[in-house]
């Protein structure tokens, strides 16, 4: 569980990481890339946060 | 930029614009790049628009690839033993997140092809061009327009007339020279009427008189080209050409061929001035062939004309140059033209490419302060009867290389017997 936990951690902060920087790419495809990541990292923290309601990962 | 449409995904955002990652993919599927070109705002190079860098594409495509991995692993079997319950959760979700980072992947690529194709594409043209090929291709083989230019030894013209107030110039510049290799035809609308002739004129014999009968060419007041004729020893005809300068300072373009605007055609490469297809009509009314010889002399733009003409592909065999005053440090001579230019150091015409003259064997530039004859006007240094003071200094100078050059300049003319001379007006 503690794995799991970490491992779901691990991948927010990649996929946050992953967030084009708007000093270095804009335009409508770089919105597109932000608006589709931040929608992956909503249903990642969404996981979580439905995995620890059932614990399954501590909270 | 274009589109992205990979299989089932359609690409489409909510106020109807195309983009390469607008909505969520339902399952990965084989990518199909469309051509397709959108109206994005990401335009890069058509608007001047700054969008992306390379760099920051293939930081977040590994990033998502990374992600996508982190992900993948959590499913290993030792893992479902541990907490069945949590990944038997987890991989319900799994395939939808992988999905959705391999679709940003693949848009990330996609957006770089779009932006750095021409980018790659050149890139990759520039490591296989062939150079020489597209030279020879280009000149019909046997001319290179960049020629590897010899450094000239060590110069010790000190040692023979210290003091000279002559200076040639030796060194290699850095500026690359342009080439001027266009063939080009004479062009029938453009008018050369003779206005006189002149019969038993003496050869040349020194540079003060060629820089004489250049000035000459200014005292009528009209736009005259002067060309002698002479036969030399070997029976051949030898000719010389005098090409004056501006003759208008006009900043309006006008009638005349030797007016400023013309000068910024020649400076600027846009086109041949006119004046080299006049040039060009005079010799082939004198029916000058391949195995005559051709020397010009031209001051301001005039030389820079001349040596156009020189560096142009024609049938006429051009050895020896003169030029006076002349802003030259973007041409480059072909092998076989003797080259002697005279600069005055006061005279800021010869400095407006802001670049050295090209030395090379053939080639010699010379400075000196003028002998200004109308006192200190800005514009005197520049004057065809201040380069005729100059030209007779040049002809006293000692300089071994100076001696060589002019020699050769002038050698043709030696054992020439007395020839003739005509004049022609220009009418643009």
């Amino acid at each position: 569980m503690t794995l799991l936990n970490n491992h779901l951690d691990v991948t927010i902060a990649l996929v946050t990481r992953a967030q084009p920087s708007p000093t270095h790419w804009n335009g409508q495809a770089a919105q597109a890339c932000r608006d589709e990541l931040e929608k992956l990292l909503h249903q990642l923290r969404s996981l979580k946060f439905e995995m620890a309601l059932l614990g399954l990962i501590p909270a | 930029m274009h589109g992205l449409n990979p299989g089932g995904y359609t690409p489409g955002s909510s106020d109807g614009s195309t983009d390469i990652i607008t909505s969520p993919p339902v399952q990965p599927s084989p990518i199909t790049y469309s051509p397709t070109p959108t109206h994005d705002s990401a335009g890069v190079g058509s608007m001047g628009t700054f969008i992306a860098t390379e760099q920051e594409l293939l930081r977040v495509s590994a990033d998502l690839l990374l992600a996508a991995t982190s992900l993948a692993t959590e499913l290993a079997p030792i893992q479902w033993i541990q907490s069945p319950w949590s990944h038997a959760l987890f991989a319900i979700e799994l395939p939808s997140m992988l999905a959705k980072l391999w679709h940003v992947q693949q848009g990330c690529i996609n957006a770089g092809v779009s932006y750095f194709k021409e980018e790659w594409a050149l890139a990759h043209k520039i490591d296989v061009i062939n150079v020489p090929k597209i030279n020879n291709d280009l000149l019909g083989g046997g001319h290179n327009p960049y020629p590897v230019t010899p450094i000239l030894p060590s110069p010790n013209h000190g040692s023979t007339d210290t003091g000279d107030i002559v200076k040639p110039i030796f060194g290699t510049p850095t500026n690359p020279p342009r080439s001027h290799t266009t063939p080009f035809s004479p062009t029938p609308s453009i008018d050369c009427t003779p206005i006189g002739s002149k019969q038993s004129l003496p050869a040349p014999s020194s540079l003060d008189a060629m820089a004489k009968r250049m000035q000459s060419s200014y005292n009528s007041g009209l736009d005259v080209v002067r060309l002698e004729e002479y036969v030399r020893a070997d029976g051949h005809k030898q000719f010389v050409i005098y090409l004056p300068g501006t003759q208008h300072w006009n900043p309006v373009d006008t009638k005349n061929e030797l007016d400023p605007s013309a000068n910024f055609g020649a400076l600027t490469n846009m086109h041949h001035v006119p004046t080299q297809h006049q040039v060009s009509n005079i010799l082939m009314k004198h029916n000058i062939g391949s195995h005559d010889h051709l020397t010009i002399v031209g001051h301001s733009q005039g030389a820079l004309v001349g040596a156009r003409f020189a560096e142009a592909k024609h049938n006429f065999h051009v050895d020896g140059l003169l030029t006076l005053g002349a802003p030259l440090g973007q041409e480059h001579m072909p092998d076989g033209v003797r080259v002697l230019s005279i600069e005055n150091t006061d005279d800021f015409v010869p400095r407006l490419d802001d670049a050295a003259n090209l030395q090379t064997p053939d080639w010699l530039t010379v400075q000196a302060h003028s002998q200004n004859p109308h006192g200190h006007a800005w514009f005197a240094p520049h004057s065809a009867a201040a380069y005729e003071k100059t030209a007779k200094l040049v002809d006293q100078s000692a300089n071994r290389e100076l001696l060589i050059a002019k020699d050769q300049l002038l050698s043709p003319f030696s054992e020439a017997k007395s020839g003739h001379v005509t004049f022609y007006h220009l009418k643009g």
